[in-house]
């Protein structure tokens, strides 16, 4: 009787299933997946945006998330240097706040200079609302309509494009350009956002591209001097690039005057709302097309000279793109691009490309794609992309339906790593 | 009178007629079952002179001492009756007759009591005094006799007896009642009380067998007389042994025993195998050439050996097999075997039943008895279905195992590969470990069942089988028989 129980004790012991294997394994990922925390917003993460710079990110990381649906928010995840998540205390109601329904892309950007990141979005009362901020948010509501601002221009609530830049000196407002504030464009006209001007202060005008005014789908900005010069592509597909005084000559009180391109070309893509000009470096740039409004959700990633905006490369046409980034992870520069409704296997799940950058333009073959290994249907995955400064490195980060997912290491499809261990101890 | 006839049986075996003296004792036997029958008859009437009378005409025609105490039977119940003190030493002379006649008489002890008991009453009526003189009649025929004595009231009524006669001629043969194997039972001729049905054997050397089923009454006379013939053509053998009572085969011991020692029978002439034996001692075996006309003695020495007997008994032992020391002693029981002295393990067997297995130490000339009780086996169900239960559990265990450990395995080939790597919120991760708290879940049920199953396999079940062990001691004790004397087995407890 003894020897049984020993040897079914033996044999249990054997067979017996150690559960706690399974933690470790999910704590040994290379992704972090963080469901939705306890956040008003039924639709968490439509976008998001590092939060962090690089500068503040020496240790950790933080993401910045907007969620939308029946209530606006904005949240952060913090990220330690074990790679785990933290729901930051921080959620602040956007809709509270006077903003309407949030667009899908929706403009949220990141300063280039500081951990500043803005929502720009259709607000209460005929407004504009840029909420910007570093870890709280600040409100500016530009008010639109007849009456708005100073020139009486129509200009509708909606905003079409948005970028940060650094102009030019606003002429009555020395310092005004201390930082990079955003830039907002409704259709042909571009708002400013210059500190210590009120929303009914703020100047207007109309780009030109000679003779008419652009109608505006994508704003971009690059370095010219000490300040930026802008980027614009026009719904017609035209790009042009302005000198950084846009505001010059439309200040208050002024007539508003259409500012003259200093370059312009003809991309193969008329760009729908949500297009993006990247920056690559100081020579270069990116045009991320979309047009969910158009049959098939074409999509379009070309590099452009920043100077003479010539084309460099072919483009990746490939449909569904909704968002973009560029990922730097030292010699190489890869663009991170979004298509949520692309097909795993045979499942609607979404998923990431990955492009290679080079001087030549940009590799049209992907080098990596990133998808859930669960893929589900309606997942969105990739409906928005951004890089996260993380720990002194970037990496990206992807957002699904009510789920983000940060990749603190990555692989090729060559096997060779994209970047390698981001995180302490793993 | 109802039925009371006198049977005479006349054994008239020899065909060459009746010879002159054997006639001449049929004529006296004649005239003492009329006697006899007379005076019981004036005994039951009260008529106690006339039957002792009677009694005293039979023996004066057969000297059967039985007669002489139905003479002293006849007066003790006249003296009784009347407080007579002539009668009461009437009756004590006719018993001490009787007993010198018989001094083997069974009821020896209770008639020498009769006697002192009715030589005291004697004296006691005889030191009475005298009636009283005012009564004015020397004697008064109506007067009531003194009551008897408590002593002799203690004795009761005595009754006559009858008396069943053995005769033979020639005489000296040996009387065998019933079985043969039973021993001698006297030698002719023989008188004494018989009931019921009987067969009598008698035998003589030279002499054919003389063999006659009876119906005794104890209370009438009955008398058996055998003429014997002479076979001149047969042998004789006289077998004895230093035990007596000791089993005979002869020839063919499957027939079983002839008989017991003490025994003499005749026998066809030629050559013969003797086995004698009895329990507790050694088998005896000898090869005779038997010769006609001649007396050929057989004395065994049975060695005597240390055994003991086990007796197997109990309800339902019949269909019971009995092994001793893993070898079958009786097919079914109940058994009563010989063992050698010493432990021996006792298994009984019973299909359907527990076993009963015990070690006893069996000791010599002793007879250990078990009284077995068997329990009927209790159904094992409630163990299969734990088993079934058990591996019900183990398997789906093994397949929730299995399936957990599919989920790692994919996860690390994943996580290995990297492209697309798993996520933290990969559900594989919660499924992976529910299956695999769910498989040891499983285990530590099935583990549980098993343990249940196995003990409900080897637990005991009901009551179990016992046996009630009593050892009582076979003592050698003397016997005294017809011809014979010696040492007897016997059990007393």
């Amino acid at each position: 009787m003894r020897a049984t129980t020993t040897a079914m004790t033996v044999l249990l012991a054997l067979g017996a299933c150690n559960w706690t294997k399974f933690d470790d394994l999910a704590d040994g990922t290379w992704a972090n997946a963080t469901s939705k925390p306890n956040v008003k917003s039924s639709e968490w993460g439509v976008a998001i945006q590092r939060g962090a710079n690089a500068a503040d990110s020496a240790n950790a990381g933080t993401l910045a998330i907007i969620g939308a649906g029946n209530t606006n928010t904005f949240s952060e995840l913090t990220y330690d240097e074990g790679g785990a998540s933290h729901f930051a205390p921080n959620t602040i109601d956007l809709s509270a706040l006077g903003v309407k329904t949030i667009e899908d892309p929706a403009f949220f950007l990141a300063s280039p200079t500081s951990s500043e990141v803005a929502l720009v979005n259709e607000g209460d009362a005929a407004s504009i609302v840029v909420a910007s901020g570093k870890d709280t948010l600040d409100i500016l509501q530009l008010f639109v309509g007849n009456t708005s601002l100073h020139n009486t221009a129509n200009i509708v609530a909606k905003p079409t494009a948005a970028t940060y830049m650094r102009a030019k000196e606003f002429p009555t407002l020395p310092g005004s350009n201390a930082n990079p504030a955003p830039l907002v464009a409704v259709g042909t006209f571009v708002l400013g956002t210059i500190p210590n001007l009120s929303g009914n202060a703020q100047p207007a005008c109309r780009l030109s591209d000679g003779t008419n005014a652009i109608d505006i789908q994508a704003l971009g900005a690059v370095a010219a001097g000490a300040t930026d010069d802008v980027l614009a592509w026009s719904k017609d597909g035209r790009l042009f690039r302005y000198p950084g005084d846009v505001f010059n000559g439309c200040d208050a009180a002024a007539t508003p005057t259409a500012p003259t391109a200093t370059a312009a070309t003809k991309p193969a893509f008329n760009p729908g709302r949500g297009s993006q000009i990247l920056t690559i470096d100081a020579t270069q740039i990116l045009l991320v097309g979309q047009d969910d409004d158009a049959g098939g959700k074409p999509g379009f990633l070309q590099v452009f000279t920043s100077n003479t905006l010539a084309p460099v490369g072919n483009p990746v046409t490939i449909a569904g793109l909704h968002s973009a980034a560029l990922l730097d992870v030292g010699a190489t520069k890869y663009v991170v691009a979004g298509y949520p409704t692309a097909l795993v296997g045979s499942t609607q799940a979404g998923q990431v490309l990955i492009f290679k950058l080079a001087a030549s333009g940009l590799d049209t073959t992907q080098v990596a794609s990133l998808n859930d290994a669960q893929p589900e249907d309606n997942q969105t995955f990739g409906r928005a992309v951004t890089v996260m400064p993380y720990r002194g490195k970037n990496v990206i980060a992807v957002a699904a339906a009510n789920e983000i997912f940060v990749y603190f290491r990555a692989m090729l499809e060559d096997g060779t790593a994209l970047y390698d261990e981001t995180r302490q101890g793993k | 009178m109802q039925s009371r006839v006198l049977f005479v049986v006349w054994m008239a075996i020899c065909a060459l007629g009746a010879q002159p003296a054997h006639a001449q004792q049929a004529d006296a036997l004649k005239k003492a079952q009329a006697s006899f029958d007379q005076a019981q008859l004036s005994y039951l009437q009260g008529k106690y002179d006339e039957a002792a009378q009677g009694f005293i005409d039979a023996y004066a025609a057969r000297a059967f001492p039985q007669f002489l105490y139905n003479v002293g039977a006849s007066y003790h119940m006249k003296g009784k009756k009347a407080s007579d003190p002539e009668a009461y030493q009437k009756a004590v002379d006719a018993y001490r007759k009787y007993l010198t006649e018989d001094p083997q008489a069974t009821d020896k002890a209770k008639v020498e009591k009769a006697i002192g008991v009715l030589e005291a009453e004697i004296a006691r009526l005889k030191a009475a005094p005298p009636a009283p003189a005012n009564t004015g009649s020397a004697a008064d025929p109506a007067a009531t006799p003194a009551a008897p004595s408590q002593e002799v009231q203690q004795l009761g009524d005595v009754k006559v007896r009858g008396l069943f006669v053995i005769e033979s001629d020639p005489s000296n043969a040996t009387i065998y009642m019933d079985d043969k194997r039973k021993g001698a039972f006297a030698t002719t001729p023989w008188s004494g009380t018989l009931e019921g049905d009987h067969k009598v054997l008698i035998e003589k050397r030279g002499y054919t067998v003389i063999e006659k089923a009876i119906s005794a009454d104890p209370t009438k006379l009955f008398v058996l007389s055998a003429s014997m013939s002479q076979q001149s053509f047969l042998g004789w053998v006289e077998i004895s042994s230093n035990v007596p009572g000791a089993d005979i085969f002869i020839d063919d011991k499957s027939v079983g025993a002839v008989g017991r020692t003490p025994l003499s029978q005749n026998i066809k002439p030629g050559k013969h195998t003797f086995w004698i034996s009895t329990d507790g001692y050694d088998e005896y075996k000898q090869e005779i050439d038997v010769i006609a006309n001649e007396v050929t003695p057989i004395k065994a020495t049975l060695k005597g050996s240390p055994v003991g007997k086990l007796n197997i008994t109990g309800l339902g032992i019949e269909d019971a097999t009995i092994s001793v020391d893993g070898k079958v002693l009786c097919e079914r029981g109940p058994c009563l075997k010989s063992l050698q002295q010493g432990e021996h393990t006792v298994t009984v067997t019973r299909q359907g039943y527990k076993p009963y297995s015990r070690r006893l130490v069996i000791q010599a000339k002793t007879e250990t008895q078990v009284r077995i009780a068997l329990s009927p086996t209790p159904s094992r169900s409630d163990a299969i279905v734990a088993y079934i239960l058990a591996a019900g559990f183990g398997g789906g265990g093994i397949v929730l195992g299995l399936q957990s450990n599919k989920y790692d395995d994919d996860l690390k080939k994943e996580i290995a590969a990297g492209h697309p790597p798993p996520d933290s919120n990969d559900p594989r991760f919660t499924k992976g470990k529910i299956f695999a708290i769910a498989a040891d879940a499983a285990y530590a049920v099935a583990g549980v069942t098993l343990l249940t199953a196995v003990y409900y396999t080897f637990r005991e079940k009901g009551a179990p089988s016992t046996g009630l062990i009593d050892v009582r001691a076979l003592a050698l004790r003397p016997e005294i028989g017809p011809g014979y004397a010696g040492l007897g087995m016997g059990v007393s407890w």
